[in-house]
């Protein structure tokens, strides 16, 4: 479920990419504003409320990052970054620092639609009673009740495998780092022993996607983390 | 020349000898000057064999150090009012003068001795000073050739970063404007529509094109930071089909990676080039709904990774040359594309301790493998155990 006409700030120095982004969100029925630089943001993201920000990280009066650990000193907002960075420490940083998701330039406009999409419908309350219930391909998980099928039929994961499972079902559409999901699973003394996450990132692959070597709905982001999407 | 015996009786370097043999020395040293001093003392008064007495206190002052000067002084005035003062053979002093000349003498011998080993000592000083200001020297350029390698490094990915950054913004406004004007008017002719489509694959192509300059320029640059870590080979892969969707939509491709196959040792984003550019490859020279295999297996102490098709082939001879910079199948093809791709493979490879070949199958088509080493994958300890557990 999406808002009617979400709002959403586009925070982005170069106008030409402005404007195809305006025309695109448009498209999809959202109301566009427009903030060329990182004062002019923060001024508007004071003053009214909205329901996305896309962010450039890098902006002429100041790092983008800035901005992200600023702003989620009082609000929740969802973030997705663009970057033209091709160091993925900043991207990671930003995640971290508690962005949402992240766009790659040059991307396309069906991949942006998709992840506003994703992120909008993520920030709307969850209402039906049965949230903790998910359902992607022939899958059907029950966190409650600990319990992942395939067309019905139980499938064994280990508790580590069921943890790392509920914590990406819980961020659906989201990024997260290797750090965070080591931290969270392992505790803070793991969080550089990323060849363990892999390995359970590669049994829960083979237990739950059609194909592993192609997956659908665990995907990696490359030198980043992971993101599951349903 | 160099006989141990010459080198022990040198002279130089006498005081760091053990301390028994100066002492030794010292005493030799006095009795050599009573064995000189005898013959002559028919000759010369009493003072100047005091002298000869004196040269020896100073010569073991110099090369043998204090205490055994100090020994040399005491035994060459027992030496000289032994020997050389009547009564001959006999420590006896007759005469009043002698005793002031043997007073006078062990006063000046240990003078001599207090102030050689001073200046010996001082000289040592200057030497260790000398020696460490020429280290802290040699120190301070090499951290200084070190800054100036680190700045240049610096300065050289700051440019390439901003360089990616301003090729790709326009990129990005240029593929992004093209899609969007499809939104905007609702009905455009077909020509038009396909125009858009492919201005957006040729900005596509563009970037391609610039990943792998930078990623070549970065490599040969030197300064390029490896992020190597020990993960399964199928995520790569995973990713790369992903990020090649539109280009790889016209073929069908098997994945083959046995379940257990071991982690390897690479930096992901590298090897993620890699897949990405033998994959296009692969697409590029091979018939459209052709099938594109990507198999994994073990060698004895390699991973061998191929990705086939059933292209032509690669031109027969051409083999070893395909991994050269800007070299080319088939020159002027109107396959697009600079030949930069497979080079940037090897390099990338070559960077990881590995190797890659072209092959041409039998039964057609052909295969680009390359190898990684299998190293010592890090032991994992898995929950596998207790899967029980979550039964319900």
């Amino acid at each position: 479920m999406m808002p009617d006409h979400p709002h959403i700030l586009v925070v982005e120095d170069e106008p030409n990419i402005r404007r195809f982004v305006r025309t695109a969100l448009e498209s999809e029925a959202c109301e566009v504003l427009e903030a060329s630089h990182c004062q002019q943001a923060l001024k508007l993201l004071k003053q009214q409320r909205f329901d996305l920000l896309l962010l450039d990280l890098g902006l002429p009066d100041g790092d983008g990052l800035n901005l992200i650990s600023k702003l989620r000193t009082w609000s929740k907002l969802p973030i997705l970054v663009l970057s033209a960075r091709i160091a993925e420490q900043d991207k990671i940083k930003a995640l971290d620092l508690g962005a949402d998701d992240y766009l790659s330039k040059p991307f396309l406009i069906g991949e942006l639609l998709a992840r506003v999409r994703a992120l909008l419908r993520r920030s709307q309350p969850q209402v039906s009673p049965e949230s903790h219930s998910y359902r992607f391909g022939q899958i059907e998980v029950d966190l409650q009740q600990r319990r992942v099928t395939r067309a019905g039929e139980i499938i064994h994961l280990t508790p580590i495998e069921f943890q790392l499972l509920s914590l990406m079902l819980m961020n659906t559409d989201r990024v997260l780092t290797h750090r965070y999901l080591l931290r969270e699973l392992w505790g803070s003394t793991y969080v550089e022993s990323n060849h363990y996450l892999r390995v359970y990132v590669r049994h829960l692959r083979q237990k739950l996607e059609d194909d592993p070597s192609q997956p659908q709905h665990f995907l990696t982001e490359t030198g980043i983390g992971y993101r599951f999407q349903i | 020349m160099d006989s141990p015996l010459l080198s022990w009786l040198s002279l130089d370097n006498l005081i760091s000898r053990p301390r028994w043999q100066r002492y030794l020395l010292a005493l030799l040293t006095v009795g050599l000057t009573i064995v000189i001093a005898t013959p002559l003392s028919k000759h010369l008064d009493l003072t100047n064999i005091v002298m000869l007495f004196l040269l020896a206190v100073v010569f073991v002052s110099v090369k043998l150090g204090r205490r055994p000067a100090i020994v040399a002084a005491f035994f060459s005035v027992l030496a000289f009012n032994f020997f050389f003062v009547p009564p001959h053979w006999s420590l006896e002093i007759t005469h009043v003068q002698y005793l002031i000349t043997l007073i006078v003498m062990l006063i000046v011998a240990l003078t001599i001795t207090h102030f050689m080993s001073g200046f010996r000592e001082e000289a040592a000083n200057a030497a260790i000073r000398e020696k460490q200001a020429l280290e802290l020297y040699r120190l301070e350029k090499l951290a200084q050739e070190n800054q100036i390698q680190m700045a240049a490094e610096r300065l050289r990915s700051s440019i390439l970063s901003a360089l990616s950054h301003d090729i790709r913004t326009p990129l990005t406004s240029l593929s992004g404007l093209a899609e969007s004007l499809s939104l905007t008017s609702s009905h455009l002719d077909n020509d038009t529509q396909s125009t858009l489509t492919a201005l957006r694959d040729q900005a596509s192509h563009l970037n391609n094109m610039v990943n792998n300059l930078l990623e070549m320029a970065r490599l040969q640059a030197g300064g390029l930071q490896f992020r190597k870590e020990w993960q399964p080979i199928d995520e790569v892969i995973g990713t790369s089909i992903k990020l090649l969707q539109t280009a790889l939509n016209q073929h069908r491709i098997s994945v083959q990676i046995p379940d257990d196959f071991p982690l390897l040792e690479f930096d992901a984003l590298l090897m993620e080039r890699v897949f990405c550019n033998l994959l296009e490859n692969a697409a590029k020279y091979s018939p459209p709904h052709s099938e594109l295999r990507i198999c994994a297996q073990l060698l004895a102490d390699q991973a061998e990774i191929s990705i086939c098709n059933a292209g032509e082939g690669f031109p027969e001879g051409k083999l070893d040359q395909v991994f050269e910079l800007f070299e080319r199948g088939k020159h002027e093809s109107t396959i697009p594309g600079v030949g930069l791709g497979l080079s940037i493979c090897r390099a990338i490879l070559e960077a990881h301790q590995g190797s890659i070949k072209a092959i041409n199958l039998p039964t057609g088509g052909s295969c680009t493998c390359f190898y990684l080493p299998l190293g010592n994958p890090p032991s994992i300890l898995t929950d596998e155990l207790s899967a029980g557990v979550m039964e319900i």
